[in-house]
């Protein structure tokens, strides 16, 4: 069973690892799909509820938004300055992503 | 998978120098760090007993002291995935993209990431203590 779940767990990762044959589009719904079916094969991590444009996903039915509903806790830090750090005079810090950013499943 | 990395010669000098190797570097003067990756960047994990750190870090600036202005760029085509099955024990899974985690910057600092692809960051933890994290892009962490 465990070796099961660790095969579900990889997957998607060999999927992405040849995604020379895949367009992003496809490759991000494959891996959309898949966090997701692991997200909701838990039952027992706490919501950490649907706020804002998230109410709107989910009654369109995003997987997205199914996610941030099952998350127990955020895992993925995207573009974040945290002050504290060093003593560099500006910051100056732009991300693009152009996909799916997913996280799932995961006990802090 | 191409994998193509630049990193200016002035990022290099201090690592030719009398440094030991555990010794975070300093910089005197600028740093630029240019990354141009065509294909997916993964790292995953299975840790069923005992304590695990598995961490992956793509340019990045981990620790040390730049004297000047630094620079991150970092192109990805490929979806970029962090995952771990956690069955027991204690275990950290991180990865980390384009992101100055610790160290000193005297002047500006410059960070930029396009990623053409899918973030994806998952955990399976049926027992033990698992943390999984994703950064992209970020300046400093968690334990600032």
């Amino acid at each position: 069973m465990k070796n099961l779940k660790v095969f579900l767990l990889l997957a998607p990762l060999a999927g992405v690892l040849s995604a020379t044959e895949l367009d992003d589009e496809t490759l991000a719904s494959m891996l959309a799909t898949r966090a997701k079916s692991d997200v909701l094969s838990i039952s027992s991590t706490p919501g950490i509820g649907v706020q804002g444009d998230t109410k709107v996903r989910a009654r369109r039915g995003s997987v997205i938004a199914i996610n941030n509903q099952e998350a127990g806790c955020g895992g993925v830090a995207i573009g974040n300055i945290r002050p504290v750090l060093g003593d560099h005079r500006q910051h100056k810090v732009i991300v693009v992503v152009n996909g799916h950013i997913i996280n799932s499943g995961n006990d802090c | 998978m191409k994998y193509f990395l630049t990193l200016l010669a002035v990022i290099s000098l201090p690592f030719a120098g009398s440094v030991k190797a555990e010794d975070a570097p300093s910089i005197d003067g600028g740093a630029s760090i240019d990354a141009d990756i065509e294909g997916a960047v993964a790292n995953a994990g299975d840790v069923t007993a005992g304590t695990a750190v598995i961490k992956q870090t793509v340019a990045s600036v981990t620790s040390g002291k730049v004297s000047g202005t630094a620079a991150i760029s970092v192109s990805l085509e490929g979806g970029i995935v962090n995952a771990g099955q956690v069955g027991g024990g204690k275990a950290t899974i991180e990865q980390t993209t384009g992101a100055m985690l610790d160290g000193t910057v005297s002047g500006n600092l410059k960070d930029s990431v396009k990623v053409t692809g899918a973030l994806v960051n998952a955990g399976a933890v049926d027992s033990g203590d698992g943390t999984i994290e994703q950064s992209i892009g970020t300046v400093g962490n968690d334990g600032d």
